[in-house]
């Protein structure tokens, strides 16, 4: 009888198992031969309304944008290839100034005074390197 | 009918479960989700299914089960989630019902990893047969993979709470 029911667990670990591997292999896109391109996108939002998106991986010069507002705030945002800070404010606090550059998606830039979020998402491309190759 | 099975007893048990069952899943819902993909959760409250069709009685497992689900769906979510939450349970019951037959209420995690497999599959399903996609089928390896991982966590869960369970006269 417990010999039955060893060889019933070692079945369904053995099925387990195999789900879980062909999932593995499946949902890491690296394994069968294709590369995964992570996107670094930065979202400038003023007052919850999106005012630019900007693929840092595609930035090859590093440039400023400078945000205005009603009241004659300011933000001007330094753009560099993989990251962004902000280079100047007339906020009292400065604290988006002194606010490392960021890179990634774990802190937003927030200039509370003038409601300006600067925040990093990622976007997964899928794409088949023996395509390209073609190019 | 004469309530031969819901004794005074068993009922008042099949009250505070479906109250224990009730209060993993609000818990649960406000936590942040792991990933942002639709049906990857940890599914705490099939714990207590688990435990009830164990070590208590399949039937009061059942009830507990239908229970948590109508009024977990009445009061958070809408008409649709109650569609899936019904499909995920039921057919999840279902199959661990019968692993655990085949394994004599042992094993408990493996008894739970294929409850949580089959449980994201059937909502899969009831997305494929809502949606009429099959696009999202791209889904199915990642609810693999969490659905592994949830049933095991709560798996252990079970077992770790037996020694208490136990106690308790059905």
């Amino acid at each position: 009888m417990s010999q039955q029911i060893k060889r019933t667990v070692w079945i369904l670990t053995g099925v387990i198992v195999l789900l879980v591997l062909a999932s593995v292999y499946m949902v890491f896109p690296q394994l069968r031969g294709l590369s995964q391109r992570n996107m670094h996108i930065a979202r400038i939002t003023e007052d919850g309304e999106v005012l630019y998106e900007i693929d840092l991986d595609a930035v090859d010069e590093p440039y400023t944008l400078r945000v205005d507002g009603k009241d004659g705030e300011y933000n001007v945002i330094l753009v560099e290839p993989g990251k962004i800070s902000v280079q100047e404010s007339n906020c009292p606090a400065q604290v988006c100034v002194k606010m490392k550059k960021i890179s990634t998606n774990t802190m937003p830039i927030t200039c509370l005074p003038h409601r300006l979020v600067i925040q990093i998402y990622d976007h997964y491309m899928i794409q088949d390197d023996s395509v390209n190759d073609h190019e | 009918m004469s309530n031969r099975f819901f004794t005074v007893r068993r009922l008042a048990l099949t009250g505070i479960f479906a109250g224990i069952a009730l209060a993993l899943h609000v818990v649960e819902g406000f936590l942040p989700p792991v990933l942002p993909i639709p049906g990857v959760k940890l599914g705490f409250s099939n714990t207590v299914t688990l435990l009830l069709m164990i070590w208590g009685h399949p039937l009061e497992a059942l009830v507990v089960l239908i229970l948590r689900i109508l009024i977990g769906s009445l009061f958070f979510s809408q008409a649709t989630a109650f569609l899936y939450s019904l499909a995920g349970g039921i057919s999840c019951y279902l199959v661990m019902l019968a692993i655990g037959k085949l394994l004599h209420n042992r094993y408990p995690v493996l008894i739970s990893i294929f409850g949580a497999l089959t449980h994201n599959a059937a909502q899969l399903l009831v997305a494929l047969l809502l949606t009429g996609s099959p696009g999202i089928l791209v889904y199915a390896p990642l609810l693999v993979l969490s659905g592994t991982g949830a049933g095991l966590i709560t798996g252990l869960a079970a077992q770790f709470t037996l020694p208490y369970i136990k106690r308790i006269r059905f």
